[in-house]
């Protein structure tokens, strides 16, 4: 049987690998893509929500796929999110040479 | 209007002399001694020149023209008779016509105080009431604190106008002395200006009615003692290891360490005024305000507040500063060191004197007489071996205060003790104007083994000297005799009441036979010597030792001194029949008569024993004094006199080692302790700074890892304050 | 217990998603980790899918699998010699960020299995039935997105579009060669 606690768990598990990688990898792109995972595990979130609660005696006609709208916001920015991203890393780059956040420390005491 | 209620002009007169010689007189003075060249005209300071060219006795001593600037001195004309004299001192100056304009109005002044004095003091004669219970002159509130008045006022009693006749008598004929003694100096109208500054604070002592107007008076003698002895301030330092006195280090000293003793004093003041709520002698001197006082407490109090006594009348161990004293003008030894500051001590102690008899424990009179008594002792034999005519003379005062302090504490009332500060008073200011007409007389020489002869040169100051040198040895019937045989009779019978304890009176007769030698060595060192008239007490010339050219001191100078010889003479008198003590108490006292007492002998044949030998060591010179400094034993005893038994440089060694070392460790904690918490608060929250700055990585991985780490922080403190592990 | 389609769907697709997810973050080859994430991308599809939530798996198939996924690629080539390639991949803190990591989806897991709220099944036959009523959650997507009426997105929606076109001209601005 799977419940919302099986989504749940998915997501809150591929968030933390997300996490994980967000927080050791030394490339940018490593990292953006790190990111990425853990919005996507978000969205499972919100999306097993919504999908739970939409059952519900009493729940209006699709009010209750808010989660959803939330989603598809979530993946509009994240869309944006990484194109910008994506260029600034480019213009890094293109200045240093190097995308190793570990290098990039600009604002280091 | 009787007289008694215009007590206040007393010290306002003088307040008054000073103040227009402050503000009208002095830069008058000043303006002509530029106009002469005697004082450089750039700035306003002025005194860099003055102790270089008007000098100082001791520094000029033996400099070559300074023994007589009579020529210079005629040249610059335009100045009265003392200035033929005025080389005594090698001043060199010009008295000018507005310094002794001022200084005649401040004579006249003390003219004034001292005839008011001796109207209030016919009056007390005469009126038994105004004995009994005074008269109080309210001057004006203070300010108030709740139930709490502060008052200055002004109440005359017998004891007061005892001391009025004594203040405003002897600063009258110290202030005429002076226009002699200080002629030619370019301070004159500055010395007259303290002079008058420290009679005003001398009356305010003596006249207040409470003890905050005593202390006011208290301190400022004090201050004015400080600005007289250093008056000379200016003068170069003597060469190393030399006895010369100087006078700007003496001056501090004899600031200092009275203030030790009024430490003291300050602490028994506010003790008693806690235990009682007022400052008012009345009030203080009745037993019945301590009917809920501890008598422990009244006890220490009072010996507390003997403690700035003994800082003020130079009582040991606080005696050091007295001697070095000697370091300002001699008519301020005569009026402030001998005769009226110094005695101040005694003024307080007698001011309390109920208090200390009646109302606290026996101990405080006794540590009275055991000061007093040893200090007379100590001081006595001191002065047997100093050469210093004033240092000498300085010694004796210490130990005639001390006979005070023991009459006090013996007496059934603070009589004796004052009686004998009354007649000390006019003898020993007579002694001190002597010895500064002496060496003003040897051109500021103060070394009596350069002196000898000088009776022939100026015999009016030689005459009265010994009336003098006679009164204090105590040969009857001068006025010493009566207060200080009276002391050393009445410790007598207190040694007799008190079970056989004789110490008191064992140490002042001793110390009356070492009087009558030491005060009798320096009159025949100075005045006789071997060959002179009548054994040697009237030398000559061929007598003086020294190479000045002595002459008798004008008439300003010598007039006080004749004026003071007869109740150095006479005074002792007033005591017959207990005039003295009935007038004090306002009751009939009847006293033994000294001259029925076989007692009474005792001391007057010790006395005469002393000039004996004084005479056949130093007169006759039948007996040398190496005698009794050629052995070993007597040379080592004599060293040690010499050098004042060491207290100086014990004080010196405890000053440098202890109180240096305590301030030294107080300094380290300061700099380490104190300064070390600011400094290190400081420097900590630069190194807690310096380590967090380092948590400021720039890497954002860092941060991320910050950011979700404090979140599972939190978590885990709710987890755990919600208690959700636990379901 | 019963073993559904679903059940068997859901962890095969949630077990791809897992373990491609730590290939993404594990690899050393970056071209493979972002080949990996098109994977998780698409798993995660799966998992939509799985939810009823078909329009979310289209998008996400569409933005995510699509064009994020080229334009991941399109950075890692772009900047192909930016690291050393003998070096580690890892920074210096990859410990503690796997300790923070396990901890978090410790404390993740313990919550949800504490939550009251963990009821009932997402994908029963009911919101099956009623989805296909309705026209699908995508009628009603499309509902709450555009409608001017009460009740909808069409602000946010309106708003997002502009973040969008302010991340196209930043893109643009940022990356342009000056």
């Amino acid at each position: 049987m799977v419940t919302l606690n099986s989504f749940l768990v998915l997501g809150a598990l591929v968030f933390c690998i997300g996490l994980f990688g967000a927080l050791s990898k030394r490339n940018a792109v490593a990292i953006l893509m790190s990111i990425e995972i853990m919005l996507n595990a978000v969205n499972i979130s919100l999306v097993a929500y919504a999908s739970t609660f939409q059952s519900y005696a009493g729940a209006g006609h699709g009010e209750r796929l808010t989660g959803q709208i939330f989603a598809i916001f979530i993946i509009t920015v994240a869309a944006a999110e990484a194109a910008v991203a994506l260029a600034m890393i480019i213009a890094i780059y293109r200045r240093r040479s190097t995308i190793d956040v570990g290098q990039i420390n600009l604002m280091r005491w | 209007m009787s007289p008694v209620e215009y007590v206040p002009l007393i010290p306002l007169l003088p307040l008054a002399a000073m103040v227009i010689i402050f503000g009208v007189t002095r830069p008058l003075d000043m303006a002509a001694q530029r106009r002469l060249g005697l004082r450089p005209t750039g700035g306003s300071g002025g005194h860099n020149t003055e102790g270089t060219t008007a000098g100082h006795e001791q520094a000029e001593t033996h400099g070559p023209g300074a023994a007589h600037d009579d020529s210079a001195t005629a040249r610059r004309g335009d100045h009265d008779e003392h200035d033929e004299h005025g080389g005594g001192h090698g001043h060199g100056g010009v008295t000018t016509t507005w310094g002794l304009i001022g200084a005649w109005i401040s004579v006249i002044a003390m003219v004034g105080s001292f005839g008011l004095s001796l109207a209030i003091f016919f009056q007390f004669l005469s009126d038994k009431s105004l004995q009994q219970n005074g008269y109080v002159a309210h001057l004006w509130d203070w300010f108030s604190f709740g139930p709490l008045h502060y008052i200055i006022d002004f109440r005359v009693d017998t004891l007061t106008v005892v001391m009025l006749i004594v203040v405003t008598g002897v600063s009258m004929l110290v202030h005429l002395y002076s226009i002699g003694y200080m002629a030619g100096d370019l301070g004159f109208s500055r010395f007259f200006m303290e002079l008058a500054l420290f009679t005003v604070s001398m009356l305010i002592l003596v006249l207040g009615a409470n003890i905050l107007v005593l202390f006011i008076g208290w301190e400022l003698v004090g201050l004015s003692s400080y600005l007289l002895i250093g008056f000379w301030f200016d003068a170069a330092p003597p060469p190393q290891g030399s006895d010369l006195p100087y006078p700007p280090p003496a001056a501090l000293k004899a600031f200092v360490t009275t203030r030790l003793g009024d430490f003291g004093m300050m602490i028994g003041i506010l003790m008693l005024f806690l235990a009682t709520g007022t400052f008012t002698f009345t009030t203080l001197n009745t037993a019945s305000t301590y009917a809920h006082v501890d008598q422990f407490t009244v006890t220490t109090a009072m010996i507390l507040i003997f403690c700035g006594a003994v800082g003020k009348s130079a009582q040991f161990p606080l005696h050091v500063w007295l001697p070095d004293a000697m370091a300002g003008p001699t008519p301020v030894s005569a009026l402030i060191h001998a005769a009226t500051m110094v005695a101040a001590g005694v003024y307080l102690v007698a001011r309390f004197f109920p208090l200390y008899h009646n109302v606290a424990g026996p101990q405080s009179l006794e540590v009275v007489g055991w000061i007093g008594s040893s200090t007379a002792l100590f001081a006595a034999v001191i002065a047997l071996a100093q050469n210093d005519i004033k240092k000498v003379l300085a010694y004796s005062t210490i130990s005639q205060l001390g006979y005070m302090f023991v009459g006090l504490a013996v007496g059934p009332d603070s009589a004796l003790g004052i009686f004998h500060l009354f007649t000390h008073a006019f003898f020993k200011s007579l002694l001190f104007l002597g010895s500064g007409s002496v060496i003003h007389a040897v051109a500021g020489n103060q070394d009596m083994r350069k002196m000898g002869g000088l009776a022939k040169y100026m015999p009016i100051t030689a005459f009265t000297f010994l009336v003098a040198t006679l009164s204090i040895s105590g040969v009857p019937p001068f006025s010493g005799f009566f207060s200080k045989d009276a002391i050393i009779g009445v410790a007598f019978s207190y040694g007799t009441a008190h079970g056989g304890a004789y110490w008191f009176y064992g140490m002042t007769l001793f110390t009356a036979f070492l009087t009558a030698f030491y005060m009798f060595r320096l009159f025949f060192m100075t005045f006789g010597g071997k060959g002179g008239a009548i054994g040697g007490l009237w030398g000559g010339g061929e007598q003086y030792r020294g190479d000045a050219h002595p002459h008798e001191s004008p008439w300003v100078m010598t007039l006080p001194l004749i004026i003071l010889a007869f109740p150095a003479a006479l005074a002792g008198f007033w005591s017959v029949g207990s005039g003295f003590a009935s007038f004090m108490t306002a009751s009939p006292q009847v006293y033994d008569n000294p001259f029925t007492d076989s007692l009474t002998f005792v001391g007057v044949g010790l006395s005469v024993v002393g000039i004996g030998l004084a005479w056949l060591v130093y007169g006759l010179e039948i007996v040398p004094a190496r005698v009794f400094t050629g052995n070993p034993l007597g040379r080592a005893i004599y060293t040690v006199i010499l050098n004042k038994f060491y207290v100086d440089e014990l004080y010196g060694w405890i000053i440098k080692y202890i109180a240096l070392g305590l301030a030294n460790g107080a300094a380290l904690f300061d700099k380490y302790i104190i300064d070390g918490i600011v400094n290190g608060s400081a420097t900590s929250v630069q190194r807690i700074g310096d380590a967090t700055r380092r948590t400021e990585t720039g890497a954002l991985q860092n941060y991320g890892a910050a950011i979700f780490g404090g979140a599972l922080i939190i978590a885990l403190a709710v987890f755990i304050a919600t208690g959700a592990f636990i379901r | 217990m019963s073993i559904d389609v679903a059940t068997v769907a859901f962890y095969v697709i949630a077990i791809t998603l897992v373990g491609s997810s730590l290939a993404v973050v594990l690899l050393r080859n970056i071209v493979h980790a972002a080949l990996f994430l098109a994977v998780v991308f698409g798993a995660a599809a799966g998992i939509y899918v799985l939810l009823n939530a078909e329009f979310i798996a289209i998008v996400q198939i569409l933005i995510y699998a699509g064009a994020v996924t080229i334009l991941v690629l399109f950075a890692i080539m772009l900047t192909q010699n930016a690291m050393s390639q003998s070096s580690s991949p890892f920074s210096g803190q990859t410990w503690l960020a796997a300790i923070i990591a396990v901890a978090l989806a410790a404390g993740l897991i313990f919550t949800v299995g504490a939550s009251q709220m963990a009821l009932g099944a997402p994908n029963s036959s009911a919101n099956l039935a009623h989805a296909i009523n309705g026209g699908g959650s995508v009628a009603r997507i499309g509902q709450l997105l555009y409608s001017p009426f009460n009740y909808s997105y069409v602000l946010p929606f309106e708003i997002a579009s502009v973040v969008l076109l302010a991340a196209i001209i930043g893109a643009i601005v940022i990356g342009r060669e000056d």
